[in-house]
């Protein structure tokens, strides 16, 4: 999801003029919307494939409706550019730190192999499973090292019973497997080294820990050369060439958890009961059953049905990803086709079942980890243990057993089955080492929420729009789009003082002409005015509705009211033609008569020079009106009566204009675009008329033009007051 | 990577002693892919039918279900056109991984 819509978004946020050539399915490029709108609706289609939007969306959304600058406008794009710049780097910047973690784990990993371990297994995967760690490190290797859950022992791939310690732990360092004469190359087990192995246990571990509390975090790697070179000097085994002889090197957890986690001490010894660990763990080793792995008797027992499951395969076990629940038994086919609208009226009906477990199917998988007899490797100081299950502390148990030979008997043998709660302070949870899952659940939930209001969203704005297209569609009922509009306008409560005399104001025109050209008027002066309402009326009535469905339909209403102009511009045209060829009979006919009036008025050379100004008003009339039409749909209404001559037509028409405007002009919603519409349509009308107003001076003597042009200045009056 | 340790074993057991009824070969160049043939079981419509599939272990398998899939065209309820078997512990994320059967405890 996040790559594509990055791609998108990177596509979309370069420069604006991207946005122009996006928008060739708009059709003509005469649209009547100024630049700054049309520049808006590419963005917003654009747009749509963006998953992160923020509040300037909203704003955006707002600020077409509303009053809106265009420096305003201008700074919300920049902000958004803004905005995808950093986005941009932070999908870079995740990718390369996910890298960088991986790395660093890599490395974190093979340090602890090295220097850490608990009773001769380690503190991190062992890499049985290739696939993302994505349980808590922290809280695993803390159950770990309290001896709550089984370490991460190596597994061995094959095991036989008669196997000898030398083969064990060739086994267990994935070495070949010697033959079974074979003694223990590096490891001698010299009879004196159990008093030694006591005495290195109790004498210095006191010591050790403490010196590891105090010189712990000013400088953690000092003191663990110290130490580590310490207990090496001070140890029996620092002779010993075993090929894991660093991990004599006193360890400690790298300072992350350090300050919370309590003091760790280390147990270097690597014998038990002067035998190799290996030899001792692995003697028994049973075999996980399910990544067929031998591991030391010891592993977890799950808390049902008392099945040994090694930590590796117990950390990969984890809640399936967040769902809706399965009405139907598992096992339906797996492409529902109503699945899109369940899921997207089930928004909150997402769950995350806990794991059950992988053999009995008892829903709430843990472990439980019974500790071993004998501590090696790192402990917790001043620990007792979370529940005392095992009272012997290990110091003495080790002493008491360690001149018997029955030391490592498998625990399993003796032990009963026993099932656990789910609540009981042993258990391990799935849950337990993976404590996110109710944020990824919540998260989940906000996404299917989301999802669900946009698509309400859409189903209502594709509601909207079927009803415009329908009105715009059938000239028969022109009402219709208006009467829903204006229900949804009441049924809002949020009337804008538009909307009243956006529905007021056509009644009276509605007499004055008639009903098919009502009708064609009708949708594209509709659409801007009341469509913003209602998208209001949806935006509250929704409060997390998605504003990128909102946008696609910003961007299809202007579409299709763009569509609307250029169909009523074509028929402008034609009408224009007509009328053009009317004027041009209306001239021949004025030229034809002008010698009568100006035998009674200046009269020097009368003829030619009313012909030419005539002619003037023809040639300036079409140019006029050819503007009139592109200017879409302005003329219609006074353009009806075009039977009259020539003077009397142009100036209804500029009055009729600027009526018309007058009257659509509080229908718009978007202020600002009424207003930039207007200034451009009269700056042209202006001039249309200006150089009307000059050649009908040149026809003073015409009762006719002298009175047409006393409308035509009051108009332009009336235009100087409305540009102001 | 190398080859799960749980994979070469239960391809070995695949192989020493096969189910019957059920072939599976793997590949040679990669061991998670399978060919896979059955057999229809006597006294049910399938008899007399050999059904070929497509048996794959992903990456995370055991913790993922293997991919399987009918090559052979079959009319039955819970096999789609495309082969695809509906079953549920041929879906999402592990729910029972096989355990090995020769475990004593």
């Amino acid at each position: 999801m996040g790559n594509t819509s990055t791609k998108e978004s990177r596509g979309a946020s370069p420069p604006p003029h991207n946005h122009r050539t996006s928008r060739s399915f708009s059709g003509t490029a005469s649209s009547a919307f100024p630049p700054e709108v049309e520049r808006n609706a590419g963005t917003s289609s654009l747009r749509l494939g963006r998953r992160h939007r923020g509040d300037n969306f909203e704003a955006a959304l707002l600020g077409l409706s509303l009053t809106h600058t265009h420096r305003e406008r201008e700074r919300e794009r920049e902000r958004e550019r803004e905005q995808d710049g950093p986005y941009k780097t932070r999908e870079e910047r995740r990718a390369e730190k996910e890298a960088e973690r991986r790395k660093e784990r890599e490395k974190e990993r093979e340090r602890s192999m090295a220097e850490e371990s608990v009773d001769g297994g380690y503190l991190v995967t062992v890499g049985v499973y290739t696939g993302l760690e994505d349980y808590n490190l922290k809280i695993v290797r803390q159950l770990q090292i309290e001896r709550r859950l089984a370490p991460f022992w190596k597994g061995i791939p094959d095991h036989e019973d008669d196997w000898t310690d030398a083969q064990l732990v060739a086994a267990a360092h994935s070495r070949e497997i010697p033959d079974a004469d074979a003694v223990l190359p590096p490891s001698p087990t010299k009879p004196s080294s159990t008093s030694e192995d006591l005495t290195r246990l109790t004498v210095p571990l006191a010591t050790r820990s403490r010196s590891q509390s105090y010189g712990s975090d000013a400088s953690p790697s000092s003191s663990t050369g110290r130490l580590s070179s310490l207990s090496l000097s001070s140890s029996p085994l620092a002779g010993f060439t075993r090929p894991r002889s660093k991990t004599l090197g006193f360890s400690r957890s790298s300072s992350a958890n350090a300050n919370a986690a309590p003091v760790e001490t280390n147990i270097p010894s690597r014998t038990v009961n002067n035998r190799p660990i290996e030899a001792v763990l692995y003697e028994h080793a049973s075999e996980c059953p399910i990544c067929f792995l031998y591991y030391p008797p010891h592993l977890n027992r799950t808390r049902c049905c008392d099945q040994p499951i090694c930590s590796e395969c117990f950390v990969q076990i984890k809640r399936a990803d967040p769902h809706v629940p399965e009405h139907s038994p598992p096992g339906s086919p797996a492409p529902q086709p109503a699945d899109q609208d369940r899921r997207a009226h089930a928004g909150d009906q997402l769950i995350s079942e806990p794991a059950s477990c992988p053999f009995c199917k008892q829903p709430e998988f843990g472990v439980v980890f019974q500790p071993l007899p004998w501590k090696r490797g790192l402990v917790y100081a001043n620990q007792s243990h979370p529940y005392s299950v095992q009272q012997q502390s290990p110091l003495s148990y080790n002493s008491t057993t360690s001149s018997t030979s029955s030391l490592p008997t498998t625990p399993s043998g003796g032990r009963k089955k026993t099932t656990y709660a789910v609540n009981a302070p042993e258990v391990i949870t799935t849950d337990r080492i993976r404590p996110d899952w109710a944020t990824k659940l919540a998260h989940a939930k906000n996404q299917a929420a989301r999802r669900a209001a946009a698509a309400t969203a859409l189903h209502t704005a594709a509601y909207l729009m079927h009803n415009i297209n329908n009105n715009g569609g059938s000239s028969s009922n022109p009402f219709s789009s208006r009467r829903i509009l204006r229900r949804i306008n009441n049924s809002s409560g949020s009337m804008t003082p538009n909307g009243g005399s956006g529905t007021a104001t056509p009644a009276p025109t509605t007499s004055a002409t008639n009903i098919a050209q009502q009708s064609s008027e009708t949708p594209a002066p509709a659409p801007p005015a009341n469509a913003p309402s209602a998208l209001h009326s949806v935006l509250r009535r929704a409060r997390m509705v998605d504003l990128e469905e909102m946008m696609l339909m910003e961007a299809i209403r202007l579409s299709l009211a763009e569509e609307e102009e250029r169909k009523h511009k074509e028929e402008k045209e034609a009408k224009a033609k007509g009328e053009k060829e009317e004027l041009d009979r209306a001239a021949t006919r004025l030229a034809t008569s002008a010698p009568e009036p100006s035998s009674m008025g200046k009269g020097k050379s009368p003829a030619p020079r009313v012909d030419t100004a005539v002619r003037r008003t023809s040639e300036e009339q079409s140019p006029t009106v050819g503007f009139g039409a592109s200017q879409h749909l302005k003329i219609h209404r006074a353009t009806s009566d075009v039977s009259s001559s020539a003077s009397s037509m142009k100036e209804p028409e500029a009055g009729g204009n600027s009526e018309d405007e007058e009257a659509t002009e509080p229908m718009f919603n978007f202020q600002s675009l009424a207003q930039t519409l207007m200034a451009g349509e009269e700056d042209g009308a202006a001039t249309g008329k200006g150089k009307q107003v000059e050649c009908e001076n040149g026809h003073a003597e015409e009762p006719d033009t002298a009175e047409g042009k006393g409308v035509s200045t009051a108009s332009s009056v009336r235009i100087g007051q409305e540009t102001a | 990577m190398a080859l799960p340790k749980r994979i070469i074993k239960e391809t070995e057991r695949l192989v020493a002693e096969p189910v019957p009824g059920i072939q599976a070969v793997p590949h040679d160049d990669n061991l998670r892919y399978f060919d896979v043939s059955i057999h229809g079981p006597t006294q049910s419509p399938y008899e007399g039918g050999v059904f070929k599939l497509e048996l794959f272990l992903p990456e995370d398998y055991p913790m993922t279900p293997p991919k399987i899939r009918f090559l052979t065209k079959i009319y039955h309820p819970n096999i789609d056109r495309l082969g695809r078997i509906c079953l549920d512990v041929l879906k999402g994320r592990l729910k029972r991984p096989l355990s090995s059967p020769n475990q004593s405890s």
